[in-house]
């Protein structure tokens, strides 16, 4: 009997630790999400929905006092009164900015001929444009496209820096011997940890001289400084792991070094590859201090998502924007996963 | 003939490491140097201490410094605490683990600018972590906390809160992998000697799992004195003032004022020193762990 109560009391515990753990981390999630799909009008209700809504409970009154017109929108349990007008492109204009309800003034006289016709308030429903942040965050506004392709740029360029100077590291360290091959891989961790705020100031006075300010190509190269040490440290590790045997009997058979890399250890390598080209992206990606020290005119995506937040009073236009941000990095963190593990868990140099 | 004249040029493998070489004097050494030098230089560029003394004789960045040391000390222990009794737990196997380890690391992807929106939509007076407290009966809708109002002591500490939200997983991930290559016999040995739970966790997991959690505390700590954007887009500029936080302010506020560029210089060299002593501490315990790996 009371080794069954110890499991049941353990089992609740369990369960407990369970909701709390995925409770902290999906909550927010979840309010952030639908915070990014809320219009103007939603992310001023409070309390705040976690999941986001398609369209609109609303009614429209005819007031033949006034001959106007009064859009309803349920709250709790009543109807509050959000917008009056007699005019059908007031009355449209309001719906696409407050609302993120595209409905056109043709429609919007319909429903007000309707309205006139009937005593009461007539239910009507207003279907919402569900990626209308997104389309005005990406679309409308301007720059934002241009920041995502500087964001890409940058980090295709650091990728290819990272992968040609870090690899060839990589194998040299993995390969050879020589006399400072110890000193060098320290001096590598080193540089992989120094802080990127650090370097990025003083080279801005290069980088200008260089005539490469503002450009996403800077930004790539203060990126590739720590990345090119973890492309080596991590592509060495995996060079290692190939047999030179596999090398030589390749060698045997006539094939040239380069043609051995190309056909035996390069394939062998490729997960490798790709993992510390995707590192190489998600730093790129995520950063904003070196964005913000080194770019004027053209900011990559992060450093535009920061800077958008501290105009905008609701926070639903940027929301919109990290959410695009934080798709790829989601993505590419999670196939990374396991390199992570092996890169800070076993921390044998 | 083809092939030795070939292999006779691989000899010298050391050559292919002359473009990394160049990359990093022209990339890091040179920069690193030139920022040395103006920090330690004053405007007519004569050796001096004045950028320092100018620099801790003002308000900010005093407070600065200790609101850096109080982030990175108070995030290193909650993280600590709560990652290692996270990994503990998710180090039994149970049902769905898999999938509880997901959720847990999904935190970790969040790009700082990311981070920043979903914390400010949350703490804003009608955010949603008001709206959550609303909805289990917690709070008065009445009458919501403005979070972001906090000052002081009370805004480092939620920034500790959001902070640790979005790296707690990747600290969690070094400890797991460390009690993942962790004997299980040692722990079985202190049950049979009659130790409990509390005892083998103390006594042999701990002793041995040291060299991971150091290793991992000190990987925290070179992000954590780093911090500048969260505080930024929560708070905003001056509100609490973190070193690279001021960094920041000098280059993007600032600009032009007089100081400007020689105080980013300063405290970015302050900045990179703190790094410095960290990774070579992270040398010397990752150089010991190796050491006790080859004897075992």
């Amino acid at each position: 009997m009371s080794v069954r109560r110890g499991k049941l009391w353990s089992r609740t515990v369990f369960l407990l630790i369970l909701a709390t753990v995925a409770g902290v981390v999906l909550l927010p999630v979840f309010y952030f999400l639908t915070i990014s799909f809320a219009s103007n009008y939603e992310a001023y209700q409070f309390p705040a929905k976690i999941f986001p809504t398609f369209s609109y409970p609303a009614q429209l009154r005819y007031n033949a006092d006034k001959k106007n017109y009064t859009l309803l929108i349920k709250k709790g349990a009543d109807f509050e009164a959000v917008k009056t007008t007699s005019d059908t492109s007031d009355f449209s204009l309001y719906c696409k900015s407050q609302l993120n309800v595209l409905i056109a003034s043709s429609e919007v006289q319909a429903l007000f001929d309707k309205a006139k016709g009937a005593d009461h308030a007539i239910p009507i429903k207003l279907k919402k444009a569900f990626f209308r942040n997104y389309v005005v965050f990406f679309i409308l506004a301007e720059g934002t496209m241009r920041a995502l392709f500087n964001s890409l740029k940058a980090a295709g360029w650091t990728i290819l820096i990272s992968l040609v100077l870090g690899g060839v590291t990589g194998y040299i360290l993995a390969r050879y011997k020589f006399r400072f091959s110890n000193t060098f891989s320290t001096g590598l961790l080193v540089v992989r940890m120094f802080p990127a705020v650090a370097l990025s100031l003083p080279l801005v006075v290069y980088i200008v001289r260089m005539n490469l300010y503002d450009t996403p190509f800077a930004l790539a190269i203060v990126y590739s400084v720590p990345n090119i040490a973890l492309t080596a440290w991590i592509t060495s590790s995996i060079f290692k792991g190939i047999s030179v045997e596999l090398e030589e009997a390749a060698m045997v058979f006539g094939a040239t070094r380069l043609k051995t890399l190309l056909t035996i250890t390069f394939p062998l390598a490729f997960p490798a590859i790709v993992a510390s080209s995707l590192y190489a992206f998600l730093a790129a990606w995520n950063d904003s201090i070196t964005a913000l020290i080194m770019t004027n005119d053209n900011p990559t995506l992060a450093l535009l998502v920061y800077r958008t937040v501290g105009s905008s009073t609701i926070p639903n236009l940027p929301a919109a924007g990290a959410v695009v941000l934080l798709v790829p990095s989601l993505v590419f963190t999670f196939i990374i996963k396991n390199y992570i593990n092996q890169l800070w868990g076993n921390v044998a140099l | 003939m083809h092939v030795s004249r070939r292999t006779g040029f691989f000899k010298s493998p050391t050559w292919f490491l002359v473009p990394v070489v160049i990359y990093y004097a022209a990339f890091w050494i040179r920069p690193t140097i030139s920022v040395i030098i103006e920090s330690f230089t004053d405007k007519a560029g004569a050796f001096s201490f004045s950028n320092y003394v100018r620099l801790f004789s003002q308000e900010a960045i005093r407070t600065a410094f200790l609101n850096t040391v109080l982030f990175t000390v108070g995030s290193a222990i909650i993280q600590f605490v709560l990652a290692f009794a996270l990994a503990l737990w998710l180090n039994k196997k149970f049902r769905f683990s898999n999938l509880v380890l997901f959720i847990t690391l999904i935190p970790m992807a969040f790009p700082p600018a990311a981070v920043g929106i979903l914390w400010k939509t949350g703490l804003y007076r009608f955010g949603w972590i008001n709206s959550f407290l609303c909805a289990i009966g917690l709070m008065n809708p009445a009458n919501p906390v403005d979070w972001m109002s906090f000052r002081n002591l009370n805004a480092v500490m939620l920034l500790i809160v959001v902070d640790t939200w979005t790296v707690l997983p990747s600290v969690m991930i070094i400890l797991l992998a460390g009690l993942q290559n962790f004997n299980k016999e040692f722990e079985e040995a202190g049950w049979v000697f009659g130790a409990n739970k509390f005892q083998t966790l103390k006594d042999i997991v701990f002793p041995i799992m040291k060299p991971t959690i150091i290793t991992a505390m000190i990987l925290r700590m070179i992000a954590a004195v780093q911090v500048w954007l969260i505080a930024v887009m929560i708070f905003g500029y001056n509100v609490v003032p973190f070193l690279v936080e001021r960094i920041a302010y000098n280059v993007d506020v600032i600009t032009f004022a007089k100081y400007a560029r020689k105080d980013a210089y300063t405290i970015s060299v302050i900045v990179a020193a703190i790094v410095l002593i960290s990774v070579s501490m992270y040398l010397r315990v990752s150089g010991d762990k190796q050491k006790g790996g080859e004897t075992t």
